[in-house]
């Protein structure tokens, strides 16, 4: 990797406006570690304690979701996470390649939760909670069911084929910055 | 206005150069311990062996230092230093960039330049009397940064300042670290 071929990628960082981002498997310890410079770095940056709660939850479900279909053996690459910036919008991504016959599955579940209204979701994520027992759970359906249920959005998935076996899988939230007081976001 | 980030690019971008961890941002005390913990366990995770790894360390805390002792505070034009760590066959590159005032560059390049011409019995030689002569400038440092990052990582230091206005370069600084 030479000089400029760096300053290249630090350009590209600059024009699509990075926090931060990190590329690699997210076992409990790096999720951790990872944790906790997310945790710093938007501390310094003065960011709301809801708003840092929902990219919290946000990172820790689709992380979990990644290591899950790691464990399935569709997983094929490194996991990518990165914070964006742009005015007050904190845009918070996770990527991952896995293998194709993945794809269905995951779009199905997705389709599924994406259908339900705010309400609808927490519905059916007690519901299944309640009566299904944990071994007959679809971990990745509650899983995007707690994700669409925390930040109370559809969930944004971005698939983007690599060829004829890997696909890359990407969750996507936006979050803004502004401050709830009052009834009134400032 | 919605986020310009193409995600798979960037994925491809890091995948392509090998590059394992990319940290933009300000970086003080805290952020270093943050950004070494987090580091350490993506080298564990990279089964790196344990010599190779400690060397990685030490010139990645010398890095980090570096920045955080010379960063220029982003104004509305600078952004902020970076780090990245990238993987090149069986060696590893840490990689770091940040904002310094033009006036300090040619300090900053006789340095280097002049660390660089050193075999490794003059290294130490050099960096003994940097260390006895050495006297704690107003940011903390000793000046004896780069020559630890050479002698650890036991190549020369590449680096390149690129211009950004009259007043600052983008100095970007690239030591290598290989296991032998």
């Amino acid at each position: 990797m030479n000089i400029d071929i760096t300053k290249s990628i630090y350009d590209k960082m600059v024009a699509q406006q990075f926090v931060m981002s990190i590329m690699g498997s997210f076992n409990q310890g790096l999720l951790l570690s990872l944790l906790n410079i997310t945790d710093k770095k938007l501390s310094s940056l003065e960011i709301d304690t809801t708003i840092k709660k929902k990219i919290f939850h946000f990172m820790i479900e689709c992380a979990q979701n990644l290591s899950r279909i790691e464990q399935n053996d569709a997983f094929t690459g490194d996991n990518i996470f990165l914070i964006g910036k742009s005015n007050n919008e904190y845009t918070v991504h996770l990527g991952s390649v896995m293998k194709n016959s993945e794809r269905d599955n995951i779009h199905e579940l997705l389709s599924i939760v994406n259908k339900l209204e705010t309400e609808e979701v927490k519905a059916k994520f007690y519901s299944e909670l309640v009566t299904k027992e944990l071994a007959n759970q679809n971990s990745l359906l509650m899983s995007l069911l707690d994700i669409s249920k925390k930040t109370k959005e559809k969930i944004n998935c971005e698939w983007v084929q690599i060829d004829e076996e890997n696909t890359f899988l990407s969750f996507k939230t936006t979050i803004s910055n502004l401050k709830f007081t009052d009834g009134i976001y400032n | 206005m919605e986020s310009t980030i193409n995600i798979y690019d960037i994925y491809k971008t890091m995948s392509d150069n090998k590059i394992i961890l990319i940290y933009q941002g300000l970086f003080d005390q805290v952020m270093i311990k943050s950004v070494i913990a987090m580091t350490e366990k993506k080298l564990i995770q990279e089964n790196i062996e344990e010599g190779l790894r400690r060397k990685l360390f030490n010139v990645m805390v010398e890095g980090l230092q570096n920045i955080c002792k010379h960063q220029v505070v982003a104004g509305e034009n600078l952004q902020n230093p970076f780090l990245m760590i990238g993987k090149e066959d069986s060696s590893y590159n840490v990689v770091t960039g940040n904002f310094i005032r033009n006036e300090k560059i040619q300090v900053v390049k006789e340095k280097i330049d002049f660390i660089n011409t050193l075999n490794k019995e003059e290294l130490k030689e050099h960096y003994k009397t940097a260390r006895l002569n050495s006297v704690i400038s107003d940011v903390g440092g000793a000046g004896l940064g780069f020559i630890d990052m050479v002698r650890k990582s036991g190549n020369k230091l590449e680096y390149k300042f690129y211009e950004s206005g009259v007043h600052f370069s983008f100095f970007i600084l690239h030591s290598k670290i290989s296991n032998n």
